[in-house]
């Protein structure tokens, strides 16, 4: 027999429900976000601070952090922003940010109008070849980039060389192989959405005075939005990150973050804390835009649109 | 307005599995203002004829005209329709007045003023003006409907196309919303098809009815005259609620009677005389037959069925009783309360005129009950005293 007092009440297990659970997302939660720490507080820290042997975890020692809650004017001084002055200097961080900006925005709006399209035919039509194009699209997904590069890399030659348009090192060179990658990701995202969205209201917009292009760019992709949103950031996110293809097809002026912020690291030293500083200050831009769009995906797709 | 004619018209979808033929060279006219409803189980085309009229489905085969114009290959915005869904399909990231407004926009080039003072007219007139700034997810089911009505209303088309828009409704609502749409039809006059699988709002919103089974038109007439004069086996069994019950016989020419392994009832000579066939079906409606537990009291004895009550169904007003007649099961409605328990032996009356006959092979029908049809009034008074 177990004494009662042993005995969990439903509440009461409920209560250790809720604890474990959020001690289990915590762990999970301080797994994901430790790096993004470690990153910000490297990019305040001299090399000594970042080299030395038993790097401290907290920024600041016990006694700084009393002074600070006692005066918090004197948190300036306790700052080592050094890195975040010299980065500038050192390296071209703003080109490297507003290469992969562009790279990455352009890419998307190429990939989404593509995926759009494309993913609207698959969900609405029935057309020849469907299941066979639509597995075609998700095979690409399964054959690793490295295998491509090569031959990427040649048929970039040989295209600047017999047709004279130049693709190694260019935006549009290197937009183009991300569209290529992302597109059937963005396709198969976005056909998932489009079933989602009620045949009926289509044909409503029909019966209402649209064209089949009308219905879908006034009620199909309005209603898609969110799934827009996750798609786009599916793909801004594969772009911005993407280093393999980029380390190949585009340096020079070209050069994205990515692969701009190795060069931090030279033959002779590694400039942590400035490459620290850099990675923070492009994560910033990127964190907000996010934070920002995840509202419209959290929200309903087709919420009180359609009685089921 | 316009006159809606549809003929020969065929649908066939292309599967895999082979063609499937959804609509059967349907030929009907609707006449301009008429309230005409569709009905028939699920899968007899009643829908996918309603889509062929708005221009959803492309045809197969056959021709749709409104008025002198031929619409058949026309685009579902090209024809001045406006159609109700059973979902409502209303737009969800629109307030209930631009939902309304859409139409206008989209087909014609009336200013923004004036579809303003359209919406508000309709919302009016359907009771919906506090709604008009809310999205769909902020109205009930209920609501929901209005606006979806309210949108198809504010267009003013040349025909209403409404596909099942009260199967969403609890029963309480949608009963007030058959009766408030009759009202809204007849008002506006616009002609309306109405596609519904539910036979209370066939018998009481339609001008006519259409009846179909498996893509094949079986009846075009008013309620009554469906429901009393129906032209096949099908039409008798699907409308009406408990069904009509069917009771195979054969008929003996010579001794003038239908002739069941449990019975035998007579016939007149000249109903006799019609018969060609000997093989039947003969039917009866639940509220024609009249029981009796004392047969030597009743005043036709030779026309008495014996029977065993199976189960008996106090509904209030009328009682259901379900009876066994050899091993065969037939249902009677009966007035107020009849203290019969079950097992027990009754005899059932059916009044020769009251009998329908249908073909055994064929399903048409031979013989017809001879209830009015000409005005519901008369029909019901008629069964009172028949059941008095």
């Amino acid at each position: 027999m177990i004494p009662d007092e042993l005995h969990l009440t439903d509440s009461g297990r409920e209560t250790l429900f809720k604890l474990l659970s959020k001690g289990v997302l915590g762990c999970l939660l301080l797994y994901a976000l430790f790096p993004i720490y470690w990153m910000i507080l490297s990019s305040f820290r001299t090399r000594a601070e970042i080299t030395a042997a038993e790097p401290s975890l907290f920024p600041f020692t016990l006694d700084d952090a009393a002074d600070i809650v006692q005066d918090p004017s004197v948190l300036p001084t306790l700052l080592e922003y050094e890195n975040y002055l010299t980065m500038w200097d050192r390296f071209p961080v703003f080109d490297y940010f507003v290469n992969s900006l562009i790279i990455a925005s352009v890419t998307t709006v190429f990939a989404l109008a593509v995926g759009c399209l494309g993913g609207y035919a698959f969900s609405r039509y029935r057309f020849p070849g469907k299941i066979g194009v639509g597995g075609a699209l998700l095979g690409t997904q399964m054959i690793p980039g490295i295998l491509i590069l090569l031959p990427m890399f040649l048929l970039f030659v040989w295209i600047q060389e017999t047709l004279a348009i130049p693709l190694i090192d260019t935006y549009h060179g290197i937009i183009f192989v991300y569209t290529t990658f992302t597109v059937p990701v963005a396709i198969w995202m976005l056909r998932g959405f489009f079933d989602s969205i009620p045949n009926a209201i289509e044909e409503a917009a029909r019966v209402d005075g649209c064209s089949r292009f009308q219905a879908l760019v006034r009620v199909v992709l309005p209603m898609a939005a969110p799934g827009i949103a996750a798609t786009g950031m599916f793909v801004f996110l594969t772009a911005f990150n993407e280093v393999l293809f980029a380390s190949v097809l585009a340096r020079g002026d070209v050069t994205p973050f990515a692969i701009g912020i190795q060069s931090f690291e030279t033959q002779t030293t590694a400039y942590w804390g400035e490459m620290m500083a850099a990675s923070t200050v492009a994560t910033a831009p990127i964190l907000i835009l996010f934070i920002l769009f995840q509202k419209p995906i959290v929200e309903g797709l087709t919420e009180g649109s359609v009685k089921q | 307005m316009s006159r809606v004619t549809i003929e020969n018209l065929t649908k066939v979808y292309d599967s895999p599995s082979g063609s499937i033929e959804a609509v059967d060279d349907l030929t009907l006219a609707i006449d301009d203002g008429e309230f005409v409803v569709f009905v028939g189980p699920s899968g007899c085309g009643k829908s996918t004829t309603l889509r062929c009229i708005a221009g959803l489905e492309t045809v197969t085969d056959g021709t749709i005209e409104f008025g002198a114009e031929d619409v058949t290959n026309r685009k579902p915005k090209e024809r001045d329709i406006a159609m109700v869904f059973q979902n409502y399909a209303l737009y969800p990231h629109m307030t209930a007045r631009k939902n309304m407004a859409f139409g206008l926009k989209m087909s014609t080039d009336l200013s923004a003023g004036e579809i303003e003072d359209r919406v508000e007219e309709t919302a009016q007139m359907m009771g919906i003006e506090e709604l008009l700034a809310d999205k769909p997810k902020a109205l009930s089911g209920g609501q929901q409907q209005r606006v979806a009505l309210g949108r198809a209303i504010v267009r003013d088309p040349a025909v209403f196309l409404m596909d099942e828009p009260l199967s969403n409704l609890d029963a309480k609502l949608r009963a007030q919303m058959r009766t408030e749409l009759q009202q809204l039809q007849h008002d506006l006059d616009v002609t309306t098809v109405y596609v519904t699988h539910d036979q209370t709002e066939a018998m009481t919103m339609g001008d006519r009815i259409v009846v179909l089974n498996d893509g094949e038109l079986q009846q075009v007439g008013t309620p009554l005259e469906c429901y009393h004069r129906p032209a096949n086996r099908f039409v008798a069994g699907f409308l009406g609620s408990p069904p009509m019950n069917f009771l195979p016989v054969e008929a003996d020419l010579d001794a003038g009677a239908l002739s069941h392994p449990s019975f035998s009832l007579s016939l007149s000579d000249s109903i006799g005389a019609d018969l060609d066939a000997t093989e039947l079906v003969m039917g009866i409606r639940p509220e024609h037959g009249s029981l009796t537990t004392t047969p030597d009291e009743h005043p036709e004895p030779e026309r008495l069925v014996e029977a065993t009550v199976t189960v008996t169904e106090p509904m209030g007003d009328v009682t259901n009783v379900y009876l066994d007649i050899g091993g065969e099961s037939v249902t009677v409605t009966a007035g107020g309360h009849l203290g019969l328990t079950d097992g027990e032996s009754v005899w059932l009356y059916v009044p020769e005129a009251k009998l329908h006959l249908f073909d055994a092979e064929t399903g048409t029908a031979i013989k017809h009950s001879d209830e009015p049809i000409e005005s519901t009034r008369v029909s019901e008074a008629s069964r009172y005293a028949e059941t008095a």
